[in-house]
């Protein structure tokens, strides 16, 4: 990494502009996929513990009726 | 006797200019009503600092009142941080949750940013001028300030006016691009709206992993993560509700205030009237169209991979971008157009909360990346 750095600063503005949108596109992209996975995880896990607390109190119902 | 005279004496052609362009950004901010809390400070600071001997800066070696606010507020970047405390206590990230695919369109539209910071460099701006400029691409007027604060401070004015310029063209400037890049039935594309509830766990989580995140992948971001975030959890936290309306209300409206005084009052005929400040004002709306460009082909691309059911309504893409929520609207409004009772407003409103996290995400790569390779 040390390498292509030193080798990008001899480099024109131009081409290192180019680098920053490469690094700063998939970075942007990469952080947001995470965020992305972060919600997805949380929906997931969310909704199958909303499942479980709704079958335990459609199993407790009866217990407060009687 | 030339003393008395000095007022009428020291004028110039440039400061004559500086109060037409004063002038017409508070037109602008009355009569079109564009961003007028900031449009309005900003044109009467620029007017104040161009006033003859500039007394409103400095005078005989002492700060003036407009100077005092530009080194507390604007030099140590206090000013745009406190309004993303504001900015974060604003943002309802529900529609985000119920429609999380939406996040890469707030990825794909910071595309704006980095092919305007490539067009800059074209130019003959240097890499640090050009990621400033390239940031106006946001459209997230505190990360234009607090980017350009850091790497070209003397484009300060020409960038803020520009960001908040474009922002305020928004409707202006999305539908033609829209229309270019897109066909009529690509336009008509229903979707599918997904209502869940989002539990408040999931909205008080979340701004704090968003901060561990970006302070591990780009550190130097902390500041303008952080205090976004830091908004948004008092905003989610439930138990704030006064901090967060004073946040949404009373700080947001007197920091607005003072940022966009102290921004005109940057804007000094000699060093904003220049070839520079047009080549700026003319690469912002490059980064608007770039920007709107990006998220609408990126979502034709993703287009390419769905089942024709599932497609994405191609116009959600142009929504990435941070202008919020007016983005979402004219999207809507489009697609009200293109067929009635088209709705498609939430998506737009999830790409369009995406596109704010997406613009200081960006904002932080190129804080992190530049200082890396500038000379």
């Amino acid at each position: 990494m040390d390498a292509l750095l030193a080798i990008l600063r001899t480099e024109s503005t131009a081409v290192q502009a180019l680098a920053v949108t490469m690094g700063g596109l998939l970075g942007v992209f990469l952080t947001l996929g995470f965020f992305y996975l972060l919600i997805w995880a949380a929906d997931r896990w969310g909704s199958r513990t909303s499942d479980r607390s709704t079958a335990e109190n459609s199993g407790q119902a009866p217990l407060h009726t009687q | 006797m030339q003393d008395i005279f000095i007022g009428f004496t020291s004028i110039t052609w440039k400061m004559l200019v500086m109060y037409g362009i004063g002038g017409l950004l508070i037109w602008l901010a009355i009569r079109k009503e564009y961003e007028p809390m900031l449009l309005l400070p900003i044109g009467f600071g620029a007017l104040l600092v161009n006033l003859p001997l500039a007394i409103a800066w400095e005078h005989d070696g002492a700060p003036g009142f407009l100077k005092v606010l530009y080194d507390a507020g604007i030099a140590n970047e206090l000013f745009p941080l406190l309004i993303f405390i504001a900015v974060g206590a604003m943002i309802d990230f529900g529609p985000l949750f119920r429609n999380p695919v939406m996040i890469f369109f707030g990825a794909a539209a910071q595309f704006g940013i980095f092919a305007t910071m490539i067009v800059a460099t074209l130019l003959g701006f240097d890499l640090k001028a050009a990621a400033s400029i390239g940031i106006i691409g946001a459209a997230d007027g505190p990360t234009a300030i607090y980017v350009a604060t850091k790497f070209a401070r003397q484009y300060l004015g020409p960038i803020s006016v520009a960001a908040y310029s474009y922002m305020s063209l928004v409707p202006l400037i999305q539908p033609p691009v829209i229309r270019a890049l897109t066909t009529r039935q690509e336009r008509c594309i229903h979707m599918v709206l997904h209502e869940k509830p989002v539990p408040q766990w999931l909205r008080i989580l979340f701004p704090i992993a968003v901060t561990m995140t970006a302070g591990v992948v780009a550190p130097i971001s902390v500041p303008l993560v952080g205090s976004l975030m830091f908004g948004n959890l008092i905003r989610e936290s439930g138990v704030l509700e006064r901090l967060s309306q004073t946040a949404q209300n009373e700080l947001a409206y007197l920091v607005t205030l003072l940022l966009g005084i102290t921004i005109g009052g940057s804007m000094k005929a000699d060093q904003f009237l220049n070839v520079q400040t047009l080549l700026i004002l003319g690469m912002g709306l490059a980064a608007f169209v770039f920007d709107t460009a990006g998220g609408v082909l990126f979502a034709k691309l993703v287009n390419l991979f769905l089942p024709a059911d599932r497609k994405i309504n191609p116009m959600i893409g142009a929504c990435g971008i941070s202008a919020f929520p007016m983005s979402a609207r004219v999207i809507q409004k489009m697609a009200n157009e293109e067929e009635r009772g088209n709705i498609i407003l939430m998506q737009a409103i999830g790409a369009n909360v995406a596109g704010q996290l997406g613009s200081i995400i960006a904002g932080g790569m190129v804080l992190a990346l530049v200082p890396l390779l500038a000379r």
